[in-house]
């Protein structure tokens, strides 16, 4: 497959001086600052606890940042209305550590989640979980149910149904926790092959070796709530640090 | 359109199904309560009919001999409405107290139409002022009134039920308390089932938030099962109260009846009555379930 990454095209995701306190007085983020474009790969990769999790929470808008501001395309998260946000989330996959699976729902019941939250019709959903389910393997098992699945397969669900609603961006917190080295790397391979296709792509992970998996993703390093990427600002970062 | 609402239909028989004894208890819970709101709606209704507004009063009616003209009508309500006891006159023809008669008691319509005329007399009605309204004060008032030549007869209206209306004042407010401690206990009862029936799909719908599905989504179903449930506990109230109805109409002697005399429409309005109850805290227990997940 021919190589779709595009450098330096406008960022999908731009995050500015995001800080996020928690109710407790704990900074989990304190300066986060991040931009990524269609078909770019940023690895965030920061020791437990260092604010990875909260940072793909802030990012889908699970949780509100205390400062800073985070754009998805054109939309400035901390400005929508709950309705706008939950149709922006329906643009984002997301890769749940815990995977956020109903283990006694069947695997295309749960990849099909996002289709009929956005409304899809059943001839929609029918093909496009064919596609899906094609691509990630598991055709042989569309009807088992979740929670009789190898822990491998259980994340190539999670992966299916974050890309079942064909999205601009793609959040995995920790896509290979718990797995072992040769499964981790075909979920890595199928995560290369999801931002190949041009997807914005933001994987977090405590394994400082995973960025080596796909070549050419970029690297940030989170630490102490801080992270920070090279590349230069745009003129929306500039008014995002005026903010 | 139609492949949302047969999801949602399909997580509504889902939800249904898995959790159908809780929600069976609720629904018989949930019936007892609209039962006693039924049975409040039923006395109060039936008190209103039995006596209505104008016994009440505490007037008084001063009826007129036959044949005495309208002008000394006018004359000696004039008279009456000038004695400082006296806070207002009316003047009630002969007519208009026949047409008062017979919308008051409805039931009786048959032996009134055996009437070609008003067999009423005309009447001037007198209400008291507050500083007169005690019986003391108001004697000598009426004893004036009997003295007046044309006036064949008076009578003190609100006398003889003033007990009643302290007694009905109790009735409103028990009844305004008993509503209210229903109402609470049949949100409570659809929140707790409802909320039984969300946190076993916490998961699902905390996986469902994660997507983007919206707070409407999410929550259609239990909605929906909630309106389901109030429903059905106004439908089991209805029928239990349609049945005492029923048995008190066949079994009891005249003075009953005549309070529980039943008409279709009441029955209808009874039944749409406990369904809008239902309905709407059904609404709010689901509400109440929902919200204590989401926030």
């Amino acid at each position: 497959m021919e190589d779709a990454r595009v450098q330096g095209a406008s960022p999908l995701v731009e995050c500015f001086h995001v800080r996020k306190t928690f109710e407790q007085g704990k900074d989990a983020l304190r300066d986060v600052c991040l931009q990524v474009g269609r078909g770019e790969l940023v690895f965030v990769v920061g020791p437990t606890g260092a604010g990875k999790t909260t940072l793909c929470r802030c990012l889908l808008g699970l949780e509100p940042v205390s400062q800073g501001c985070i754009f998805i395309g054109d939309a400035h998260l901390r400005r929508l209305g709950r309705a706008e946000l939950c149709a922006e989330r329906r643009r984002m996959g997301f890769v749940s550590p815990d995977f956020k699976l109903v283990g006694w729902r069947t695997v295309v019941e749960n990849i099909g989640m996002p289709l009929r939250a956005a409304g899809r019709s059943n001839a929609f959903i029918t093909e496009r979980l064919s596609q899906v389910l094609a691509f990630v393997g598991l055709t042989g098992k569309m009807d088992a149910a979740c929670c009789s699945l190898t822990e491998g397969e259980r994340r190539r669900v999670c992966i299916a149904r974050a890309i079942a609603g064909d999205p601009a961006v793609l959040i995995a917190d920790e896509p290979t926790a718990d797995l072992d080295g040769k499964t981790a790397r075909e979920v890595m391979d199928l995560l290369g092959e999801i931002c190949l296709r041009g997807a914005a792509m933001i994987v977090a992970t405590h394994d400082a070796s995973l960025p080596s998996c796909i070549p050419g993703g970029r690297v940030a390093v989170l630490r102490g709530g801080v992270c920070r990427e090279s590349s230069p600002p745009t003129p929306r970062a500039r008014r995002g640090a005026a903010e | 359109m139609k492949d949302r609402i047969d999801f949602l239909v399909l997580r509504v028989v889902e939800d249904v199904r898995l959790n159908w004894p809780a929600i069976t208890g609720g629904i018989l819970a949930g019936a007892l309560c609209m039962v006693l709101i039924g049975g409040v709606f039923l006395t109060s209704w039936s008190l209103r009919r039995a006596f209505p507004g104008w016994l009440l009063d505490g007037g008084a009616a001063a009826y007129v001999l036959p044949g005495v003209s309208l002008e000394r009508q006018n004359e000696l309500a004039a008279e009456i409405a000038g004695w400082p006891e006296i806070d207002s006159v009316r003047i009630v023809s002969a007519e208009e107290a026949w047409r008062r008669l017979q919308r008051n008691f409805d039931d009786w319509k048959d032996v009134f139409r055996g009437f070609p005329n008003s067999p009423l007399p005309a009447s001037i009605e007198a209400r008291f002022k507050p500083s007169a309204s005690d019986w003391t004060a108001k004697e000598p008032v009426l004893n004036k009134m009997r003295r007046l030549p044309e006036i064949e007869e008076v009578a003190p209206e609100g006398d003889i039920y003033a007990p009643l209306g302290s007694f009905l004042s109790v009735v409103r407010w028990a009844r305004a308390g008993m509503l209210v401690l229903a109402a609470l206990a049949l949100a409570s009862i659809v929140f707790s089932v409802m909320g039984q029936a969300v946190a076993a799909r916490r998961d699902e719908l905390a996986a469902y938030h994660c997507v983007g599905a919206t707070r409407a989504f999410i929550g259609a179903p239990y909605y929906v099962e909630g309106v389901l449930q109030g429903a059905a506990s106004a439908l089991v109230a209805f029928c239990v109260l349609f049945a005492v109805i029923v048995a008190a109409g066949i079994s009891h002697s005249s003075p009953l009846n005549i309070l529980l005399s039943w008409r279709l429409s009441d029955s209808l309005l009874l039944f749409g009555w406990l369904l809008g109850w239902g309905i709407g805290l059904g609404c709010l227990g689901a509400w109440f379930a929902l919200r204590r997940i989401f926030g």
